[in-house]
């Protein structure tokens, strides 16, 4: 293992250097292996401004507190530059943070921060229930009902200044409770009334577009309560937590920074021999291969096990593997422990080529950015080449011990979902029913043969609850079919959708191979003469069908029935959206000159129509036919 | 009052000069609250805790607010060790 004064100049110098493969690599090695303040602050003052991270995703954060958090930012910096992100951290004064949310005057709302952090503990916002002087059943109940009412009215006051995501302590339980052992088992004890309010806090987060709860208590509990809290720190400093486990709150901190916004990571592409399976299939067969019995004792299968939560969460799978692809498929398919399968996979590369290649080209085949990809190879020199010669691609630094695997996949912290969209639960299946149209492609006579034989079935409707968070989440996650790159929270599409002047529509799309799901979107100022397209963007699921003609011909023919005279679109050129360049222009629209960061395009409804692909059926019904 | 040894003064100078976020050059061992500015209460809180943990020792809350140049800190650090 390197140490700290080893990694210090090899850091300096790649981010000197413009390296952002190996300074992400290297910074994630310091801060998992040496995760001091010293650490924190070399890379603090160290990548942020290099040229390495120049090109690295920045998240704005402000952390309103009742206690003080200023030793612990260093290390959620650190966090954040260790996964490739900048964050730009403010801190409310201190024990402000009701005045801070209340006053809409406030640096809270000038600062107007990507998301907001509420770090509250239960000794400040609650101190009758930690020192456990309410004296009675009914004084307990009370300090419940005061702390949730105190908290509702902070977070509605921030909801109705700022669109942003607001992440809420919960409160912790007190280490000892007044009442000893049976406390907990007394429904008006201490233990369950801040049982209560966390509940309560849950439930308020729930009926609030991107409010979300860290389970503060929890956090505590995984490290230990005895440990967690340090009364001189506390005493002097109002620091309430031993300063070895200031880490472990930034880097759960950093877990909701990474969930809110757009998704930074999007694909875990594995090797196979000693990370999926313990030897290698092309030397030892699949008798020789380890897979044991079960998860308990096998930690291959726990790793597998890990990996396949994240699919269910909706993160894209691929193989990069260095073997003979009959060997790999055949321990794949026929092993009978084997907990993924082929069909778990979107995109395979196993053969004997260089892996950033390969990498580059599952990139290209999942339509993703390289920077989507997470890499996992259990060869310290495979990870090594990959940092070297893919910078964009982050590596997963695995320890030696082959047990410690699946915990290394499972606290990957960009793979955290806040929500889960039936989107996210379907989308592995999504990939399966791809290649399947891959493959009809291929057999297919002519592009409109093919066309024809998916059978197309379109909805658009007006997006409503259940589909804001998908709304919000194409904004987000949607780079290379999107006009004009516009990221909007979900409280933003509810609000367009609440407004006088916008319409916001969602598309969704099926075929004979399954339904696609929403994978459209369009967001219109509709004015009574012009539409003017704020947003049009479409998921790269479908991306090659036509589906955008169908879009644009669907949306001309609304705006001529409300009687507008044209269509306005704009396009913002970025690094990812070249794809969607010339949808415009390809549809009729005229040019109209620039407009800000972009271009402009009209479409005169009086001069002309635009076709409806005879391909696509348009369905009016509010649900799709499964 | 003993000079501290070279090396614990170079290294706390590093230590400092992270957390602070500011370059080794710009500290000696005369550095002092009164003479950085980076120096101030919040990042002298951070730079007693990064002491500890570099060092391996317990500064108590009234040893904490008198150590505020780099030459008093080496010189606790001596004591601390030694005891």
């Amino acid at each position: 293992m390197q140490t700290f004064e080893e990694l210090r100049p090899l850091i300096a110098q790649a981010a000197a250097d413009g390296h952002a493969g190996l300074a992400r690599g290297l910074a994630a090695r310091l801060w998992h292996s040496t995760p001091t303040l010293a650490a924190a602050g070399f890379l603090a003052k160290t990548l942020p401004g290099s040229p390495a991270a120049a090109t690295w995703p920045r998240r704005r954060v402000f952390v309103l507190r009742s206690f003080t958090v200023e030793p612990i930012i260093p290390a959620l910096v650190a966090e954040g530059l260790a996964a490739g992100v900048v964050f730009d951290v403010t801190v409310g004064d201190f024990n402000a943070y009701s005045q801070e949310l209340l006053d809409p005057g406030s640096r809270l709302y000038t600062a107007d921060p990507d998301v907001a952090i509420l770090a509250v503990q239960t000794r400040d916002i609650a101190p009758e229930l930690w020192a456990g002087t309410a004296a009675s059943p009914a004084a307990y109940a009370a300090a419940v009902d005061r702390v949730t009412a105190e908290v509702t009215t902070l977070v509605e006051a921030f909801r109705g200044r700022s669109v942003r995501p607001l992440v809420l302590h919960g409160l912790d339980l007190p280490v000892h409770a007044t009442d000893g052992i049976g406390d907990h088992q007394r429904a008006a004890g201490q233990i369950n009334a801040v049982r209560e309010i966390n509940r309560r806090l849950v439930e308020l987060a729930a009926g609030k577009p991107e409010v979300y709860v860290l389970d503060y208590d929890r956090l505590v509990a995984r490290h230990g309560s005895e440990r967690w809290y340090d009364e001189r720190l506390w005493a002097s400093a109002r620091l309430p937590l031993n300063a070895l486990l200031m880490p472990a709150l930034a880097a759960e901190w950093a877990r909701f920074l990474f969930a809110t916004g757009p998704a930074l990571a999007k694909v875990l592409v594995c090797d196979l021999d000693n990370t999926l399976w313990g030897g290698v299939i092309g030397e030892d067969g699949l008798e020789g291969i380890v897979l044991g019995d079960n998860e308990e004792t096998c930690p291959y299968l726990r790793t597998q096990r890990a990996i396949l939560n994240l699919y269910d969460r909706g993160i894209v799978l691929a193989i990069c593997s260095k073997n003979n692809p009959d060997d790999a498929l055949q321990a794949l398919e026929r092993h009978e422990r084997m907990l993924l399968r082929p069909h778990h996979f979107a995109a395979m590369r196993m053969n004997w080529s260089d892996k950033p290649a390969n990498l580059a080209e599952i990139a290209a085949e999942i339509s993703v950015g390289r920077d989507a990809l997470v890499f996992l190879d259990d060869n310290p020199v495979e990870r090594e080449h990959v940092m070297q010669h893919a910078p964009e691609v982050r590596v997963l630094d695995l320890p030696d011990d082959v047990q410690r695997f699946a915990d290394v996949v499972r606290r990957f912290p960009l793979f955290e979902r806040l929500r889960l969209t039936a989107e996210d639960r379907e989308r592995g299946a999504m990939y399966a029913q791809q290649r399947c149209r891959d493959e009809l492609q291929r057999s297919a006579a002519s592009v409109e043969d093919y066309y024809r034989s998916l059978q197309m079935r379109m909805q658009a409707r007006s997006v409503v609850a259940e589909t804001v968070a998908r709304a919000s989440q194409l904004t987000q996650k949607t780079n290379q079919f999107n006009m004009t790159t516009r990221r909007y929270t979900e409280a933003e599409i509810a609000a367009f959708a609440a407004s006088d002047s916008h319409r916001v529509w969602t598309v969704q799309v099926a075929d004979r191979f399954g339904d696609n799901g929403i994978v459209g979107l369009l967001i219109v100022e509709a004015g009574p003469e012009e539409w003017r397209i704020d947003t049009f963007l479409m998921s790269c699921r479908v991306i090659g069908r036509t589906v955008e003609t169908a879009m644009l011909a669907w949306l001309a023919a609304q705006a001529r029935a409300t009687g507008a005279a044209r269509l306005v679109g704009e396009f913002i050129p970025t690094k990812k959206n070249a794809p969607a360049a010339d949808t415009f222009s390809g549809h009729g629209f005229v040019s109209a000159g620039e407009s800000g960061d972009g271009t402009r395009w009209v479409f005169e409804l009086h001069r002309g129509t635009m076709q409806f692909p005879e391909w696509i059926e348009l369905l009016e019904s509010e649900a799709l036919p499964a | 009052m003993n000079a501290a040894p070279d090396d614990l003064v170079a290294r706390l100078i590093e230590l400092a000069a992270d957390v602070f976020g500011v370059p080794a050059a710009e500290l000696s061992d005369n550095s002092s609250s009164e003479t950085i500015e980076a120096w101030d209460s919040i990042s002298h809180l951070n730079l007693m805790l990064a002491v500890e943990q570099a060092f391996g020792v317990r500064i108590e809350p009234e040893q904490m607010v008198e150590l505020t140049s780099i030459a008093r800190i080496a010189n606790a650090v001596l004591k601390l060790r030694a005891g």
